[in-house]
């Protein structure tokens, strides 16, 4: 069985795409890079980096903003992870999509690829869906995970946030685990038009709309062809997969084949068909076999489609992708019941040998390199990153506090993220709230369930 | 997951001395099942020699059911209905027969129960000729335990799936199905129609749960259980007629009406069918020989006691049948009660009914017999069913025919006598009902004159299919009114009056589409009706002019004619709107003319002249009519090479068919070089 877990090199490429600003949590993104923001004290690169080093990926590309690809090295070098990474930056731009930095980077894709989000947070491994993409020579199989449940007494900091969280309609055949329709929520009004087409094909499937496409897709190299071909594709979830998943349902036009008098033409013309091709033999071997993915019809195997779409739902096990605020703090919060996060085997203790920490009521903390928890404070259930001053008399839980924080003496600290560099005055008392970076709340004040920030700075991004 | 279910049951649920209530529909209320119910009620049709009622009641029995209320519609029936349930009289179960007064539909039937309030409590409801081996009582342990969890269950439905029904015989009756996965809650629930490109399914399904089934392949069994607020919501909503308007009623009205609806799938080895159509017939002929519902197979069932031997190679043979020497019984075949087989018969996949009589050297292929059929030496019949008492004289190849009860064949026959031309499923093309209902309204129109039915019209009716049925029986066929022949008959008056009085056309629309409505006749019906009728009314009036004017002439016609068709013009360019329709219009001037010759014939020409040029009909359309009319006459005239007297008619309608070409010849030509003209100039 082992055989079967490895990867080979050559099979399969990785790529990490940790290049998302964030936009749906520029509260916290606006001092620090998404991919670095941390959770549980780790940056957030770090649990994709894991999850490709589990099953056993010798090494991956990562794609990073050419802005902050200096700092990602740095911190990538500082995880001790034995997969070996090639940190990429792409042009900072407006509006580069996933699949635009895929096809950026494609000149290092060289075979079948794994694309995984920077912000996947889930403790698996990641072998079967390898197993069921090459079982069926899949054109795309994406992993899909249960949405994990969210605590009760999880309160999400920051005001209340009407936004619903996204939901992903996934359409899985019951009989072959193929994806047959694949579209968010939000893509309809009322009504979902189903093509008939695929109502006749698949008489069999079940709509999923509580399920999470954990964004880790196992590619093909002619879905890479196809994407360098269409421009127009700006992002792998939203415009590229449906389209594949859509396009199943199409048969290759054969009279392209008789229209070799004008080249040019038919350039412009390329259909995915003519990327989506297999190999002479694979067809023979398959007409020569008895195999069949499914029983209900006299269709030949896979109904004789040369694109195939396969979900690969892993019950049982949660992810969630850090990818807004709630999530993000969600995934503080749940984080440590997923992953076994010690950062070095010998110590037992979750606090740095280099922190200072006078305080005797310390529970369920991490506390990083180089902070100073004064004596008198109390700490429960939270994660302090490194360079933080804590002062006396100070009391904090379930809290996020970033690198560089100073706290100082008798605040109050109750559920908040609170950014690097910021300054928290005398006196404070903070529930539920979020603290931008590098600022700097005045003493005495007192905030329930607000974003503290510095509003220019916010503008900006 | 759903013999799980049937697992999970609690141990005491349905209490076994409570008595359960099964309401039997014998009428279907939808006629899509021709030319059966002229003959039987749909339910006592004889599927492997034994009407359909006795394995329905034999399985009410096994579900151990207490009382069965067994509801018919046709005064025709009652005595054959009594007749059949006598046998049961000594078994464990009452069988109440009750004749509903004319109830036209499922919903007004369901309606005089209520009022009549025999049933206040939950029950099951068996509509039409159904067969199936389900525990009844197991269906309704389940509905009650969904009763608990959710209070407003209504009704659960018992679906088939059949896989896939891209290639099933069954496809018409595909439908779409969307239900919650875990519960099975219906949320919706459409007849699939294979036009359609895109199907609208409601947002608010995939939000409010989080898996939501997707099923086109389910099979509708018509075993309903009911709870007992179906009768009050038939009575409250008058607009529910059948039950797919009950379904779809209660879906859409959910919150309104409280209303839910489930399904409970078959599972294997439960069985059940409904008989919709003869293929459906044939499909169950064919599981219960290989006995895939066991155990309702013959040599099993202890109703009758029959001494069934049962053979290798699933043949079923009667200890009390005589087969001669030679004689060969190949496979998938039953041999009847006290039926004789003739030297070196061959028979295969065949049902040979009780008492029947074979003569030496018959081939029966694919065929069903039902009783007391006498087959004369040297016959062959292939995919076809033989109602009881026929006798086939000898030496003859009867080929792809419904013979019905009673009728003495004297000569060849192939390619359907009524119904199904589209016996093999392969070659089916359009669905069977609408065949069925064209035989109809051909065989009404024709009882004055048997012999020259008409097939030339047909055969253009059904020129999609690859295998243009022709209708060559000379025995009567059993004469019955349609809502067809109801329906002409409407319209002529209509348009009788509306032509006297000179009312405005809009107006006339508006009666022929209630009309319409009332006898629920198709669209296709509909526009061949109405050509039909402006072409008869024109006879009609010119025949009384006649009579009153001796000088009367042809030319005296088509001045009616053209007046009458200039007066009604904006109603047939109301209905004469698709290529269908222009082929219904083509078919209706070809049968009328052909049904008047002397008088029609020569204007055809006219006719065809006049529809063009007001755009109703186009060119390509009677191009294409006029050449595939060849063609099927052709074809036909090679099959009848043996038979006098079946030659003759074939040269009769070939001549009329011939004639109308003649004298459209002229036009076609001209629509031709006006086509290249055309085509030149541009």
């Amino acid at each position: 069985m082992n055989l079967f877990k490895m990867v080979h090199q050559n099979e399969f490429q990785a790529v990490v795409l940790a290049g998302g600003k964030g936009s749906r949590m520029t509260e916290l993104t606006a001092g620090k890079p998404k991919c670095l923001l941390p959770i549980a004290n780790m940056p957030m690169i770090w649990y994709p980096l894991k999850l490709l080093e589990q099953s056993n990926f010798a090494e991956t590309i990562v794609i990073v903003s050419d802005a902050v690809k200096v700092d990602v090295v740095a911190a990538i070098d500082k995880l001790n992870l034995t997969i070996k990474t090639d940190v990429i930056g792409i042009p900072d731009a407006e509006d580069i999509g996933t699949a635009d930095s895929i096809r950026f980077i494609h000149d290092k894709i060289h075979s079948d690829f794994v694309v995984i989000s920077s912000d996947l947070i889930a403790n698996i491994d990641i072998s079967e869906t390898l197993n069921l993409y090459r079982k069926h020579n899949a054109s795309i199989t994406a992993l899909i995970l249960q949405t994990p449940k969210t605590p009760e007494d999880f309160v999400q900091p920051g005001p209340k946030s009407k936004q619903k969280p996204e939901r992903d309609l996934i359409g899985i055949d019951r009989e072959t685990g193929r994806i047959v329709f694949l579209a968010s929520a939000s893509d309809f009004e009322e009504t979902i038009n189903m093509p008939n087409k695929l109502l006749k094909k698949h008489s069999d499937f079940i709509v999923h709309s509580k399920l999470l496409d954990a964004h880790l897709y196992v590619i093909n190299k002619w879905v890479l062809n196809f994407l360098i071909h269409r421009k127009n594709f700006n992002t792998l979830k939203g415009e590229l997969l449906p389209y594949i998943v859509k396009k199943q349902l199409d048969k290759p036009n054969t009279s392209m084949d008789d229209k070799n008098a004008s080249v040019v033409k038919m350039d412009i013309k390329k259909d995915i068909f003519q990327f989506a091709v297999e190999k002479p033999l694979d067809n023979l071997i398959r007409n020569m076999s008895a195999f069949n993915d499914h029983i209900t019809d006299m269709d030949d195997a896979y109904h004789g489609d040369i694109i195939r779409c396969y979900a690969h739902i892993i019950n049982g096990k949660c992810g969630l992708r850090a990818n807004t605020l709630q999530m993000y703090s969600l995934a503080n919060a749940i984080v440590d019941k997923w992953f076994d996060l010690k950062k070095d085997e010998v110590s037992l203790s979750n606090i740095s040998p280099t922190a200072t920490v006078k305080s005797s009521q310390v529970q369920n903390c991490i506390i990083d390199e180089n902070s100073l928890i004064s004596e008198k404070t109390s700490l429960k259930q939270s994660y302090i990153s490194n360079n933080v001053i804590v002062n006396p008399k100070t009391r904090i839980s379930k809290s996020i506090i970033m690198s560089n924080v100073t706290i100082k003496e008798r605040c109050v600290i109750e559920n908040c993220i609170i950014c690097n560099d910021c300054t928290i005055e005398e006196e404070t008392e903070l529930k539920d709230c979020l603290v931008g970076a590098n600022h700097i709340v005045p003493p005495g004040s007192h905030h329930t369930r607000e974003v503290l920030t510095d509003i220019d700075r916010l503008m900006e991004i | 997951m759903s013999v799980n279910v049937i697992k999970e049951l609690p141990n005491n649920t349905y209490g076994k001395q409570e008595s359960l209530k099964v309401i039997v529909f014998a009428d279907e209320f939808i006629h899509d099942f021709k030319p059966i119910e002229k003959v039987y009620p749909s339910i006592l049709l004889p599927v492997v020699t034994l009407p359909l009622l006795d394995y329905l009641i034999e399985n009410l029995i096994r579900s151990r059911v207490q009382t069965v209320y067994l509801y018919y519609s046709s005064s025709l029936n009652k005595a054959k209905i009594t007749d059949s349930i006598k046998h049961f009289q000594d078994k464990n179960i009452i069988i109440i027969p009750i004749q509903l007064n004319d109830s036209g539909s499922l919903g007004d039937a369901l309606r005089d129960i209520d009022t009549n309030g025999c049933i206040r409590d939950d029950f099951i409801l068996i509509r039409g000729p159904v067969f199936a081996n389900i525990d009844l009582r197991t269906l309704m342990d389940l509905h009650r335990v969904r009763k608990e969890k959710d209070k407003n269950v209504v009704l659960t439905m018992v679906l088939r799936n059949l896989g896939n029904i891209k290639d099933s015989a069954l496809k018409n009756e595909s439908t779409l199905v969307v239900s919650t996965a875990n519960t099975r809650r219906i949320l919706h629930y459409k007849k699939l129609n294979s036009n359609e490109k895109k199907i609208k399914l409601e947002l608010q399904w995939f939000l409010d749960h989080d898996n939501v089934h997707i099923n086109t392949a389910l099979f509708d069994t018509r075993i309903y259980v009911c709870s007992q607020s179906v009768l009050p919501l038939f009575a409250d909503n008058f607009d529910f007629q059948t039950m797919e308007d009950f379904i779809r009623g209660v879906l859409i009205n959910e919150e309104f009406l409280d209303s839910r609806i489930y399904w409970e799938p078959l599972i294997y080895p439960t069985y059940a069918l409904p008989i919709t159509s003869w293929k459906a017939y044939k499909i169950l002929s064919r599981d219960i020989l290989q006995r895939h519902c066991y155990p309702l197979v013959p040599d099993t069932l202890p109703l009758s006691l029959r001494n069934f031997i049962y053979l290798p190679k699933i043949i079923y043979k009667h200890s009390s049948s005589i087969l001669s020497k030679g004689c060969t019984l190949h496979s998938a075949s039953l041999v009847g009660e006290h039926s004789t087989l003739g030297k070196n018969s061959f028979i295969k996949r065949s049902v040979i009914g009780p008492s029947c009589n074979i003569g030496k050297n018959v081939h029966i292929n694919n065929s069903y017999l039902f009783s007391y059929v006498q087959i004369e030496d040297n016959c062959e019949v292939t995919n076809s069913i033989i109602f009881s008492n026929c006798f086939i004289e000898k030496d003859l190849k009867i080929t792809d025919c419904i013979i019905l009860d009673a009728i003495k064949c004297s000569k060849n026959h192939s390619n359907a006598l009524i119904g199904i031309s589209d016996w093999d499923i392969e070659h089916m093309k359009e669905p069977l009902s609408d065949c069925d209902s064209n035989f109809a309204t051909i065989l009404t129109e024709n009882d004055h004159d048997i012999d020259s039915d008409e097939d030339a019209s047909l055969s253009s009716s059904l020129s999609s299919a690859s295998s243009s049925p022709s209708l060559k029986d000379s025995s009567p066929p059993p004469a019955f009114q349609d809502d067809h022949e109801m329906f002409l008959s409407e319209v002529i008056d209509s348009l009788l009056r509306g032509y006297q009085d000179k009312l405005k056309c809009e107006n006339l629309i508006l009666e022929i589409n209630s009309s319409r409505y009332a006898y629920n006749i198709s669209i296709r019906q509909v526009s061949y009706n109405v050509i039909k009728a402006i072409l008869n009314l024109s006879l009609l009036h010119y025949n009384s002019i006649s009579k009153i004017s001796l000088s009367s002439n042809n030319a005296e016609y088509y001045k009616i004619l053209k007046t009458m068709l200039n007066f009604f013009k904006p109603i047939i360019v109301n209905y004469i709107k698709t290529p269908n329709a222009q082929e219904d219009c083509l078919r209706a001037i070809e049968d009328v003319a052909s049904s008047s010759q002397e008088l029609i014939l020569p204007y055809v020409l006219n006719l065809l002249h006049f529809f063009y040029d007001n755009d109703i009909l186009f060119e390509e359309k009677i191009i294409e009519w006029y050449e595939q009319d060849c063609d099927d006459i052709q074809d036909t005239s090679q099959d009848c090479d043996s038979d006098n007297e079946d030659c003759l008619k074939q040269e009769s309608k070939k001549n009329i068919a011939r004639a109308i070409r003649n004298t459209v010849a002229p036009f076609i030509k001209w629509l031709r070089e006006a086509e290249e003209d055309s085509s030149t100039s541009s």
